[in-house]
């Protein structure tokens, strides 16, 4: 059995990066609260040992305010482990000790692991090692994950091998807690022998639900006559549990204070640095343009860096296709099969690749260096005003900025909004974000009907970021109106008291992020989006080559949705698209082109002229790109975040929330612009 | 008031540092509020605000924690120094 390792700490102080070094796992990191949600398992040889790590969600302290800190707080009192590794931030020392202190009095088998050293140098704060070594009478190693060599975790690595040992000098809780202390530790001893009894006596004063809820699991003969010698204790000192809890919490603050004084020294303009870059990124004048420009930088870059690789890409696949093909009639294959894999998985296949995957390698990585630099919780603060009118928590716009990666990242990543209503709120609105799923179908008909012809690449791409950035700005507006529509009806209720730490600001780890995020997010993405690609294009051909009666089951199918489609501005093909498109965002257009073209021929789809006039020999008028797009933006989510949805809430009726609202907004709005768009132009 | 010294931390200068007195928020909810240390005896200070002056961002603890101007009014904070 291997032994196991927890890793505990503040959010924000690097326990991911520490847990990445040490097992060489992937675990996605970002400078932002919250952003490890549940528990992560590694294994690493630690002199030739097999030791098992787990990086537990960042918590402020054991009294959990949220879902994920339950989860830390649960690990840490009931779970499994054989010792902690305390990981502190060298550059806010008190913050991280109020959290030290609380483990350590639950467990003395810990180290400290003082990480961000490099960060606290930068800054001038000198940390007086040995001194904090005293104080908590543990091994404290000084480490910068961050960094390849000399980042201390060699050091950690042996201190780990061997038993730890950390004892904290008694916290002085005042005479008349102390008081009730003494009077139940003997009861606790005898009822939970395992339990530190000094620990469980403050915890069962302090009353609180859950966690007497998973002692009540562990011991149910003993929960109750504990709670009785609990209230008892209170009764005697005439003191209730919330101002107990008052007295603790402060008690643990004013020890973690008084440790900081002696051990850290912080010149007075040590974050001086922070405080400019906060006057740009968050000033009245500064603020917002300074937001907009950085979001309509990310996407012309995106969109400019990818077009030469898109075109690359969608030659080389054209000739392979035609040389499959040729390969395949030259050895005798029936062409009807033969046309069933190159027209309707191949080249489907091939599209994808080719429009999905450079934007994709240029955005992820750009997008996960500005969340590694801690810009993300400022948007979230100088956002935050418009979210309070709509009645819900600051958080949603971090959800938000996450969805636009992945919906359903986005939506996993609602588990660090506190509050059940705002949670469900932020999930069940988290479609209208457009994910980058959405961008290749987004960008490629706002180029056909939008760019001009022939319009110089330069030029292109950045009317190309401008639209991008203008369907973003549709999609927050329309969140912000739902969000106000739930929280006035279905979700009642007025928002709940919002407090984000704006941390400081962390230079990225640019090769390790190129890395990172071509792995896990590009690469994962893409797999998803092929998965559903090959598929949907077996169908597609299937359903454009066999017939009923005197059509095929695609005409037949899209003649049906017509009549409907066409209301709203689309038609039935598109619609079709749309409703096929449901396993992965990415294959609508695909799928679109490919029903109007299935007649068998291939059509050269590298050239955007030419898709432009396969789509208006078909129908495709200017209202009918301006629809498509709304609907692009607003519909049902992916199989994948519908999933999701149902994973996080539990709720059929929020999954069902979920698919109904966006698909309902970016109905209506298409009916509005399509009977209006046309009096118009 | 009773004491002219004592405001609401909401119309704290920038800059300038207080010594909480009372948080007067419902207690469900300012539960997150105070376990990031904003409770009576800890000192704070107000570093920043958004674009639209609301929320603002106060030094607590060694850490830059965003408020809304709600909660802010109903903290009481006796002013210790003034801001530039």
């Amino acid at each position: 059995m291997n032994e196991t390792i927890a890793l505990v700490g503040n959010p924000n102080v690097g326990k991911s990066t520490v847990f990445n070094a040490l097992t060489g796992l992937k675990q996605h990191t970002g400078n932002w609260t919250g952003k490890t949600v549940g528990k992560a398992a590694g294994t690493f040889m630690c002199n030739g040992k097999k030791l098992k790590l787990v990086d537990l969600p960042g918590a402020y302290s054991l009294k959990p305010q949220s879902f994920e800190e339950e989860v830390t707080r649960d690990f840490i009192y009931f779970g499994d482990y054989s010792k902690a590794i305390l990981v502190a931030d060298s550059t806010n020392l008190k913050r991280s000790l109020i959290l030290i202190l609380q483990v350590l009095e639950f467990t003395q088998s810990a180290v400290v692991c003082l990480n961000l050293s490099d960060e606290a140098a930068k800054k001038g704060i000198v940390t007086d090692i040995d001194e904090l070594s005293l104080q908590l009478c543990s091994t404290v190693i000084p480490t910068s994950a961050k960094k390849k060599k000399n980042n201390g975790l060699d050091s950690l690595k042996s201190v780990i091998d061997s038993p730890c040992f950390a004892h904290s000098k008694r916290i002085d809780y005042g005479e008349k807690t102390e008081n009730a202390i003494n009077m139940l530790e003997n009861f606790c001893k005898k009822h939970c022998p395992d339990m530190p009894p000094r620990f469980l006596a403050l915890r069962l004063l302090e009353n609180e639900e859950t966690f007497l809820q998973r002692l009540g699991e562990i011991y149910p003969d003993s929960i109750e006559p504990l709670l009785r010698e609990a209230e008892l204790a209170r009764c005697k000192i005439g003191i209730a549990s919330d101002e107990i809890s008052y007295i603790i919490n402060n008690a643990v603050i004013a020890r973690a204070e008084q440790i900081a004084k002696l051990c850290s020294k912080v010149p007075p303009n040590a974050h001086a640095f922070d405080r400019k870059l906060d006057y740009i990124f968050t000033s009245r004048l500064t603020g917002i343009p300074v937001m907009l420009i950085m979001l309509l930088f990310i996407f012309w870059l995106t969109v400019f860096g990818a077009n030469y690789p898109s075109q690359l890409l969608a030659d080389l696949f054209a000739k392979l296709i035609s040389k499959v093909h040729n390969a395949f009639i030259s050895v005798g294959i029936n062409p009807t099969a033969c046309s069933f894999v190159c027209d309707g998985i191949l080249s489907t296949i091939g599209r994808i690749v080719s429009v999905m995957l450079p934007p994709m390698a240029i955005f992820f990585p750009l997008f996960t260096i500005w969340e590694d630099f801690g810009y993300l919780p400022r948007v979230a603060f100088n956002l935050d005003r418009l979210f309070q009118k709509a009645g819900v928590s600051g958080k949603q716009s971090l959800t938000m900025c996450m969805g636009l990666g992945c919906n359903a990242c986005g939506i996993t990543n609602c588990r660090i909004i506190d509050s059940q209503r705002e949670r469900s709120i932020a999930v069940m609105t988290n479609g209208f974000i457009p994910c980058n799923g959405k961008f290749p179908t987004i960008i490629a008909i706002v180029t056909m009907f939008f760019a001009g012809a022939g319009a110089n690449r330069f030029i292109s791409s950045i009317t190309q970021a401008l639209a991008l950035t203008a369907i973003l700005i549709t999609g927050v507006i329309c969140t912000l109106a739902c969000s106000k529509l739930l929280s006035e009806t279905v979700y009642k209720g007025k928002s709940d008291s919002f407090a984000l730490e704006l941390p400081p600001y962390r230079a990225p780890q640019a090769g390790t992020v190129i890395v990172r995020s071509i792995l896990d997010r590009t690469v994962f993405v893409l797999l998803r989006a092929l998965c559903a690609a090959a598929p949907a294009g077996a169908v597609i051909w299937i359903c454009a080559n066999v017939s009923i009666g005197n059509a095929s089951i695609l005409t037949a199918v899209s003649q049906f949705l017509d009549p409907f489609a066409s209301f709203f501005g689309l038609d039935g093909v598109i619609l079709l698209g749309f409703i096929l498109g449901f396993p992965a965002n990415e294959i609508v257009l695909p799928i679109i082109i490919m029903a109007y073209t299935c007649n068998g021929t291939l059509v050269e789809f590298s050239d955007l002229d030419s898709l432009r006039i396969l789509l208006c020999d078909n129908g495709w008028t200017v209202t009918t790109a301006i629809c498509t797009i709304v609907f692009s933006l607003m519909h049902f989510p992916c199989a994948t975040s519908c999933i999701t949805v149902f994973k996080e809430t539990k709720s059929l009726a929020q999954t069902l929330g979920a698919i109904f609202l966006p698909t309902a907004f970016g109905l209506c709005i298409c009916a509005i612009l399509a009977h209006i768009i046309p009096l118009i132009a | 008031m009773e004491h002219p010294d004592i405001i609401r931390l909401c119309d704290l200068d920038f800059g300038a540092t207080g010594e909480i007195t009372k948080v007067c928020i419902d207690e469900e909810k300012s539960k997150r509020i105070t376990q990031l240390g904003i409770i009576k005896g800890s000192t704070i200070q107000k570093m920043l605000c958004s674009p639209f002056k609301d929320p603002c961002a106060y030094f607590v603890h060694g850490s830059l924690i965003a408020l809304r101007n709600h909660d802010a009014h109903n903290i009481f904070v006796r002013k210790l120094t003034n801001g530039e």
